[in-house]
């Protein structure tokens, strides 16, 4: 009689095991964009630096690519810290990589270049 | 025992058939569907619960969601801090203007989505703490 609720146990379990594989990964980043909301303080923006490069680098979902909107948050922090250069670079790339967002993005790169 | 394999068996066979697929998203919002938008601009939510922090918690859950869904959202740090810079931080300005020519021209977005948070409740019970929330939501395409 146990076997019978052994096959049970694994069918059950069998069934748990599809992979549901995302269009992207995202590994911590939702909490650490509150954290940077709420906090804003050293420690919460290096966190959030480190997830975005993480998201940028380490990308295990089915696309492949860099997820809508990180790049250009990315870009956005780097010229918060003072890395102007590097961060239209990566402005630059969220058009590069969706082009839906061309009209926000230039309006960003001419507003960064008018408060140097 | 083997009446209780039966039953299981039974069990199992209802509650595969408790899917009710008769309503297809497609039909339900066709209007939507039909206009096929493809970047979304997520608005601040409009926070009437007494929970003040409440409002940037549930903005930071919005954007991954809808991305995974496919769209495309616009870059969520970057708008706050437009809409910030516009004064127009707080959605309820928008939510019931029907045009959104602005949300076109500034930010390219197809769907302008709102959200109100009208409850946010915290309970605790003894280490284990849940929160529960009323949310509306409110979606607005272009054209």
């Amino acid at each position: 009689m146990k076997k019978y609720t052994y096959l049970i146990f694994l069918s059950v379990f069998l069934i748990s095991c599809t992979p549901t594989k995302g269009l992207y990964t995202w590994s911590n980043y939702e909490k650490a964009s509150y954290n940077y909301l709420k906090k804003s303080d050293e420690k919460s923006i290096d966190k959030l630096f480190n997830e975005y490069k993480l998201v940028i680098n380490n990308q295990k979902g089915t696309r492949k690519v860099t997820p809508p909107g990180v790049s250009a948050d990315y870009g956005f922090l780097l010229i918060q810290k003072g890395d102007l250069i590097k961060g239209k670079e990566y402005l630059k790339k969220e058009i590069l990589l969706y082009p839906e967002s061309k009209i926000f993005i230039d309006r960003i790169l001419k507003l960064v270049e008018n408060e140097k | 025992m083997k009446n209780s394999i039966y039953i299981l068996l039974i069990c199992s066979l209802l509650l595969t058939s408790c899917k009710s697929a008769s309503v297809i998203k497609s039909k339900q919002y066709s209007s939507i569907y039909n206009q096929n938008p493809l970047s979304v601009l997520i608005m601040p939510p409009i926070n009437r619960s007494t929970n003040v922090e409440a409002k940037e918690f549930f903005y930071t859950t919005l954007n991954v969601p809808v991305i995974n869904a496919g769209y495309y959202v616009i870059p969520p740090f970057l708008s706050m801090e437009i809409l910030k810079r516009e004064s127009a931080y707080d959605a309820e300005l928008f939510i019931d203007r029907p045009s959104l020519e602005v949300f076109a021209e500034i930010f390219g977005a197809d769907i302008a989505m709102f959200t109100i948070i009208n409850k946010w409740d915290k309970s605790s019970v003894f280490f284990y703490s849940d929160y529960r929330s009323r949310i509306y939501f409110k979606v607005y395409t272009h054209q």
